[in-house]
């Protein structure tokens, strides 16, 4: 019909690709740095998706808070705490086969679960990308409520991290 | 244009902004202690004193707001057609009561503490003004916890709760012990919360829906209609179990109990019994909520296995609870693990819900007799945790070697400790005893005798590790000097130690029967959208259980 | 090529879920273990949007993704305090070092 077509599976493809090697490149990585580096491309491979998913404003949401905010918090983190010898950072053998063992027979019960089921799906698939217009009425009409309480919220953490992250003087 | 603009706003009317007032006192508590600070500069005596009274204020506006949703239940916040946002009805209103009464309980213990010039509290003297709001905060989050049936409200309640407790553990910035305890309740909380917005994710991709009422509604048609493919009963599995993760966590049910220990020995004392009532208060209201929409009608698609893997969950909770209490030296460990027991025994009640059928009454008791154990649970938490502080206090230990000869030492606050230890046991006259034999009645009532046995069997254990307490205090004198401790402390556990004894006997038919009433609250609302019409009718006409079983 | 629908974003959650589980059971460092835990958020928010999509129609689930990611903000933000603090009392934030409290 048109593009998105042929153009869809490969773009979806892709950004899966780019999400499961670094989820995979975090999970074997011994090194804390990197794992960060690795979430960054998982974090921007989902963003991609979201974008696939018509889910505009939430792909930047994505990119700028989680990417931008809540990666950054992390970074920092692993500099601020990196002066310590990784100690026993690497699992054993034992550990990292048991852990893989279960995580593959995890997987394959989710898998079977979510194929199994016959998804009703919607006759028409969104093919427009949601507004920030409706996002945004949404977030101030049915969902005032989670809206206030979130800024209660961040007021409360805020103060929180901040005397925790303060130093005692 | 702007008209089109000013049509598309929307404003909640003034009924619901005045339902929600109990809502209000907290989160205006909060931004009063913010704001206090900011003007009157940081001072931890203003800001208890704030908190004091904006626990107190928002206690007085639950009994206004009683009589109001005694009749019926207020459900809204949300544009005409949306799903509820908060509910508000007797037993949101109940909880919202203890947590704010609990507040301003663990905020006089605070007081007393600072007064008391106890090492640690320097650090909550000089940092009073972020304490508060991280305590009344957590108690906002609680009390949004009771009082939604929304999945997206619910994690967002549960997060509420959690982040500033996160904190307030780890409060003590130069306590080795303190930072440890924060670091494991943090990434234990983290997990959790993780696997249950999973578990949610999947329950909305399933239902289509965030509202527990309408899940629920969904779960009985789709009884009628056909029977449920295995696939779909898995994923409803798996859903539901990362949503009990996030809940099992708050109320520290087996296996998601192990950072429950190690957080209540390392935070600081107030800390420990804060979180030892509040937070398991109330995420067991917010389990009873989701048993009363939901988890009912699933429990006929299952054939029951629902009920047996709770009964299971519950037994295993209060068996590894009370072993595991036997060998510790520390009352304040002691004490975490008397309180996983507890929720163990707080959670047999959600087997029974599991097992009730369309029309029968055996929910109702086991409702009431979860409220009265909690109302209980809640002073009998109370005067042990205060009774260690004290003794922590004027002794600097809190190993049950400090309580050697405290029957000479200190009288009044042993005997309030033996009060509630023996109440804590379930031993009469005692109110635990009260709160026990009612659940245990209720469960004998739905056939889980086996449930009845363990419980039994528990409850003969515990015996042993609580008299070990008494016994110090009473038979191995070590001859230390007396002490005294400051006097509101002796007030504050002495009228818990008090309570116990009312609700043991004299008072016991009265709160058994306003527990009734409560539990028949849950009801409106999980009856008009999940049941069918017979059940709804019963619902309107409970069976009062005082009537029936009154001592 | 395939066309691509719902089942093929429901997997790639699943595998996201169990690579976080993973991250989260094989990693001993605290930040390691809050990275298993926005793996896994991230898996739901992907669950939730990809569910907007081809099922409901609606955009609830996006909000809900919005809220999430909120979520996981304050959280790693309470928790780094609390790794920071941590690591200010005993220079490491490996987590089989916190062993003080046993028993």
């Amino acid at each position: 019909m048109n593009v998105n077509t042929w153009l869809e599976p490969i773009v979806f493809f892709l950004f899966a690709g780019v999400v499961l090697f670094s989820a995979i490149g975090i999970v074997l990585t011994r090194n804390i740095v990197r794992a960060a580096l690795f979430l960054l491309g998982t974090l921007g491979g989902v963003a991609g998706l979201y974008f696939l998913l018509m889910a505009n404003l939430l792909a930047a949401i994505q990119l700028i808070v989680y990417a931008g905010g809540t990666l950054v918090l992390i970074v920092f983190g692993v500099m601020l705490t990196s002066k310590s010898p990784w100690v026993r950072f690497a699992p054993s053998r034992s550990e990292a086969a048991a852990a893989t063992t279960i995580g593959l027979v995890l997987f394959a019960a989710l898998a079977k679960i979510v194929t199994g089921i016959d998804w009703t799906v919607a006759a028409h698939p969104a093919d427009q990308p949601a507004t920030v217009r409706q996002v945004g009425n949404l977030l101030l009409q049915q969902y005032l409520v989670p809206f206030e309480v979130a800024s209660v919220l961040l007021l409360v953490v805020m103060i929180g991290a901040a005397y925790l992250a303060r130093p005692e003087n | 244009m702007l008209l089109a603009i000013a049509n598309s706003f929307w404003m909640p009317d003034l009924d619901a902004v005045v339902a929600i007032g109990p809502l209000w006192g907290l989160a205006g508590t909060i931004v009063a202690i913010v704001l206090a600070a900011l003007v009157l500069g940081r001072s931890a005596a203003v800001s208890s004193v704030i908190t004091i009274i904006g626990a107190t204020l928002t206690a007085w506006i639950c009994f206004t707001h009683a009589p109001r949703v005694a009749q019926s239940a207020w459900a809204g916040l949300a544009p005409a057609g949306g799903s509820p946002m908060l509910l508000v009805d007797n037993f949101a209103i109940l909880f919202i009561l203890l947590i704010c009464l609990f507040l301003a309980c663990v905020t006089g213990l605070w007081m007393i503490g600072a007064s008391t010039n106890a090492r640690e509290s320097a650090a909550h003297l000089r940092n009073g003004p972020e304490f508060f709001v991280l305590l009344v905060g957590s108690a906002f989050g609680m009390a949004l916890m009771v009082s939604t049936t929304n999945l997206l409200m619910i994690i967002l309640a549960i997060e509420m709760a959690s982040l500033p407790s996160y904190a307030i553990v780890g409060f003590q910035k130069r306590n080795r012990i303190a930072a440890e305890a924060s670091l494991k309740y943090v990434l234990f909380g983290a997990v959790t919360s993780a696997l249950m917005a999973y578990g949610i994710s999947l329950l909305y991709g399933f239902y289509g829906t965030l509202d527990v009422n309408e899940i629920g509604r969904l779960v009985s048609t789709e009884l009628a209609a056909t029977d449920t493919p295995a696939a779909a009963k898995a994923l409803i599995s798996v859903a539901l179990f990362g949503l009990m993760a996030g809940i099992g966590f708050k109320i520290s049910a087996v296996p998601f109990h192990f950072w429950c220990p190690d957080v209540f020995e390392g935070a600081s004392i107030e800390v420990t019994t804060w979180l030892s009532v509040a937070s398991k208060a109330a995420g067991l209201g917010l389990l009873l909520r989701i048993i009363a929409a939901v988890l009912q009608p699933l429990a006929e698609t299952f054939d029951n296995p629902l009920s047996t893997t709770v009964a299971m969950f519950a037994a295993v909770t209060c068996t590894v609870g009370n072993l595991a209490a036997f060998p510790q030296t520390s009352v304040k460990r002691l004490l975490a693990y008397s309180s996983i027991a507890h929720a163990g025994y707080m959670l047999m009640a959600g087997a029974i819900i599991w097992q009730a059928k369309p029309g029968s009454d055996v929910a109702n008791p086991a409702f009431a007799a979860l409220i009265v154990y909690i109302i209980v649970y809640l002073f009998m938490n109370l005067g042990a945790f205060g009774c260690t502080a004290l003794v922590y206090w004027a002794t600097g230990s809190e190993k049950i070697e400090a309580f050697r000869g405290l029957g000479r030492r200190s009288p009044l606050i042993a005997a309030a400790m033996t009060v509630c230890l023996f109440s804590l046991v379930g031993l009469p006259p005692f109110g635990g005893f009260i709160a026990k034999f009612y659940l245990l009645m209720a469960l004998f009532k739905s056939n889980l005798v086996w449930l009845v046995a363990v419980a039994l069997l528990n409850s003969i254990f515990s015996l042993y590790f609580y008299s070990r307490i008494a016994y110090a205090m009473y038979f191995a004198d070590d001859g230390k000097p007396a002490f005294s401790v400051p006097a509101f402390g002796r007030a504050l556990v002495i009228a818990a130690a008090i309570v116990i004894l009312l609700t043991g006997i004299p008072i016991a038919g009265g709160l058994i029967g306003r527990a009734n009433q409560f539990a028949s609250h849950l009801y409106p609302i999980a009856a008009r959208t999940t049941f069918a019409e017979p059940q709804a009718a019963a619902a309107k006409d409970p069976i009062p259980l005082a009537a029936r079983s009154a001592p | 090529m395939t066309s691509i629908g719902l089942q093929h974003y429901l997997l790639l959650a699943a595998a996201l879920f169990c690579l976080g589980i993973l991250t989260m059971t094989l990693k001993r460092n605290a930040i390691g273990i809050l990275i298993g835990v926005e793996l896994i958020l991230n898996a739901a928010n992907l669950n939730l949007v990809a569910f907007t999509r081809y099922r409901t129609g609606a955009i609830d689930g996006q909000i809900v993704a919005v809220f999430i990611i909120l979520l996981a903000a304050a959280e790693a933000a309470i928790a780094i305090a609390i790794f920071m603090n941590f690591y200010n009392s005993l220079a490491t934030i490996d987590v089989d070092r916190a062993d003080q409290l046993q028993g």
